[in-house]
C-alpha cells in the first residue's frame, strides 16, 4: 500500500489543524467544529491523483443530513396518485420503498445511522449497506440489456465523466407502497471530494410523470476505522418489520 | 492552553483519522511482490449435500449434547420444521451453510478485502484480508462470525470466530455453538474454473475434535449476473409486491396501511435488536 497520499494529507492537514486551533482558543461551539474540516479541506485540495480520485473503495458514512427536494408531478398525473402513501410518488425510491418489509430496497443514498461499504473493482462498484444488506452494483463493464428483469434494486449501469461516475438505473420494481411511475430512472453522480475524505452523491430520480425530478445530495466521511457488520431485518420479533435498528453514530 | 492543547489534540486525532481513510481508501501503487490468486468471479456449487459429512464421509463427531440436538432437528418436519429452521424464516444462513443453498455467489477482489455478494436474499460477507481478531471490534455473536484472511501461496486462509448459535451448519440440522472457530482454505484448481473450500470446524460445545470437509464451486461466465432472491417472499412471509410492467401507463398500486418510516440515525428502534448497536470509533469532527 503507497504511503504517499498518507504523507500529503498529514502534511496538509497538521499545519490548518494547527493553525485553526491556534487562533480560536475559546470555548468550542458546533460552528466551529463544523467549520474545522472544510478549512483543512481547503488547503488539501489537489492533493490526490485522478487514480485516487476514482477510487470509492472502503467505509463511508452519511455526514450531515441529505438535501432532499422532491419531485413535482405534472398536473395532469397529480390526480392518478392522489391518496398515495408513505411520502407518495414525488418522494421516490428509497423512501417510499424502504418502508417494505424486509425486502431489498433501492440504495440511492444511505440512511444515517448505517455506513456503507463500497467495494470496486475495475468493471463494477457494489455500494453496500449494512441495513438490510442492501446491495446496489453499478457495472461499468455492459451497457443495459435489451430486456431489463424488474428489480428491487433496479439495473444501474456507469461510466467515468472525469472523476465523477456517473449511473443511470432502470429497471425498478416497485413495492405496493410505492405507486408506479412511467418511464421511470435514476442519475447518480458520485465524486471523491479533492480532499479524499468525502464522498459525494447527487441524486436525480426522473419519470414522465414529474415536472421537474427529484433532486438529492448526501455527503459521506471516509471511516476506516468502521468494520462490516451486517444487519439482519428478519432477525426482530413480531411482524417482520418495516427496516433494521440503526447503529452507530451519524 | 490546556483546552487549546485539548482542542488542537482532538481535531488532530480527528483529521488523522480522515487521513487514514484516505491512505485505506487509496489503491495501492505498486503491485504487491507475490501474486495472489484470483478469486474474483461468481461461482455456484458444484452440489450441496443437505447432510455435511467429515472427510471420508464419516459422521462429524458429535458429542452427546450435540448428538441430542442434531436428532431431534433431523426429526422435524412441515411446520414444526419450518418454525424452528432459521433458514426457513430468512434468518441468515450462516457460514458454511450459506454455501449449501444450491444459489450462486460472486467474489470481489480487492487489495484488502474479499467481498462475497451472496444470491441467498442478497446476504453479503467481508473478510477483511491482513487484519487480526485482536484488531477486529467484535460487538456481539454474528450469523458468519468474524472472518479474517490471509493469502498463503496459492491459498486464502480464512479465519472467523464471533459467531452467534442462531445457525445450523446444515441443511439438516448440525449445530454449532458460539465458540465456533471456523477456518477455510480458499484454492482453484481446473485452471481456476473450480474453487473448492476447504473447511475445519471447531467447536468444543457440541464435537469432540476439529472435523474436516471440503465444497466445490464451478465459476460461471464473466458477464452473469446473480438474481435478485427475497427470501421473505420466496418463503411467502409477506405478499410478494406487484411487479411494474415496462409500459409507461401503470396506475398507482393501493397504498398499504401497515408501512412504518425507515430507520434513521436515532437509537428509537434500537431496542429490538438481538445484536446490540456498537459504540464506533470517534467521528471527524464535521460529524458530531
Amino acid at each position: 500500500m503507497s504511503v504517499r497520499p498518507l504523507l500529503a494529507c498529514l502534511s496538509a492537514v497538521l499545519l490548518p489543524a494547527i493553525v485553526w486551533a491556534a487562533a480560536d482558543s475559546g470555548a468550542a461551539s458546533p460552528s466551529a467544529t463544523r467549520a474545522a474540516p472544510a478549512a483543512a479541506g481547503a488547503a488539501r485540495s489537489g492533493g490526490l491523483s485522478a487514480a485516487a480520485l476514482r477510487n470509492f473503495s472502503g467505509m463511508w458514512m452519511l455526514g450531515e443530513a441529505p438535501v432532499i427536494r422532491p419531485a413535482t408531478l405534472k398536473p395532469e398525473m397529480a390526480a392518478r396518485y392522489t391518496g398515495a402513501s408513505n411520502g407518495g410518488p414525488a418522494a421516490g425510491p428509497g423512501v417510499a420503498d424502504s418502508a417494505r418489509q424486509c425486502v431489498p430496497s433501492p440504495l440511492f443514498g444511505a440512511a444515517g445511522g448505517y455506513p456503507l461499504r463500497i467495494a470496486q473493482t475495475p468493471t463494477q462498484l457494489a455500494v453496500l449497506s449494512e441495513e438490510n444488506s442492501r446491495v446496489h452494483r453499478i457495472f461499468l463493464d455492459r451497457d443495459f440489456p435489451e430486456k431489463l428483469t424488474p428489480s428491487y434494486a433496479g439495473t444501474t449501469i456507469g461510466h467515468w465523466e472525469g472523476n465523477t461516475l456517473v449511473a443511470e438505473t432502470r429497471g425498478l420494481r416497485f413495492a405496493a407502497t410505492a405507486p408506479a411511475l412511467p418511464d421511470y430512472r435514476v442519475i447518480e453522480r458520485l465524486r471523491r471530494g479533492a480532499d479524499g475524505l468525502t464522498l459525494e452523491q447527487e441524486v436525480s430520480i426522473e419519470s414522465s410523470a414529474y415536472a421537474t425530478p427529484a433532486r438529492r445530495t448526501y455527503r459521506y466521511y471516509a471511516r476506516p476505522d468502521l468494520h462490516w457488520q451486517g444487519a439482519v431485518c428478519e432477525e426482530q420479533p413480531g411482524p417482520l418489520p418495516a427496516t433494521t435498528p440503526a447503529r452507530g453514530t451519524p | 492552553m490546556n483546552a487549546l492543547r485539548r482542542r488542537a489534540g482532538s481535531l488532530a486525532a480527528a483529521l488523522l483519522l480522515s487521513c487514514a481513510g484516505v491512505h485505506a481508501a487509496t489503491p495501492a501503487a505498486a503491485p504487491a511482490a507475490t501474486p495472489v490468486p484470483d478469486f474474483s468471479g461468481v461461482w455456484t456449487p458444484v452440489g450441496t449435500p443437505a447432510t455435511l459429512r467429515a472427510e471420508g464421509g464419516r459422521k462429524p463427531p458429535l458429542l452427546p449434547e450435540g448428538e441430542r440436538l442434531y436428532a431431534e432437528r433431523s426429526a422435524l418436519k412441515g411446520a414444526a420444521r419450518r418454525a424452528a429452521d432459521p433458514v426457513a424464516r430468512c434468518l441468515p444462513p450462516g457460514v458454511p451453510r450459506i454455501f449449501l443453498q444450491n444459489m450462486p455467489f460472486e467474489v470481489l477482489q480487492e487489495t484488502g478485502a474479499l467481498t462475497v455478494l451472496f444470491q441467498w436474499n442478497h446476504r453479503v460477507r467481508v473478510i477483511e484480508l491482513g487484519q487480526s481478531h485482536d484488531r477486529l471490534p467484535m460487538p456481539g455473536g454474528a450469523y458468519e462470525g468474524y472472518p479474517v484472511g490471509r493469502f498463503s501461496g496459492e491459498q486464502l486462509s480464512i479465519d472467523s470466530i464471533g459467531f452467534n448459535d442462531g445457525a445450523w451448519l446444515d441443511e439438516q440440522g448440525l449445530p454449532h455453538g458460539n465458540r465456533l472457530h471456523l477456518t477455510e482454505r480458499w484454492y482453484l484448481d481446473d485452471g481456476g474454473q473450480r474453487l473448492n473450500i476447504a473447511f475445519e470446524v471447531t467447536d468444543p460445545q457440541y464435537y469432540s475434535e476439529p472435523w474436516q470437509f471440503t465444497l466445490a464451486f464451478r465459476r460461471l461466465p464473466r458477464t452473469t449476473v446473480i438474481e435478485e432472491d427475497v427470501c421473505v417472499e420466496r418463503q411467502g412471509l409477506v405478499g410478494s409486491a406487484p411487479v411494474a410492467p415496462a409500459a409507461a401507463t401503470r396506475t398507482a398500486t393501493p397504498a398499504r396501511s401497515t408501512v412504518r418510516p425507515p430507520a434513521r440515525n436515532t437509537a428509537q428502534s434500537a431496542g429490538k435488536a438481538k445484536r446490540p448497536a456498537r459504540a464506533t470509533a470517534p467521528a471527524p469532527a464535521s460529524q458530531r
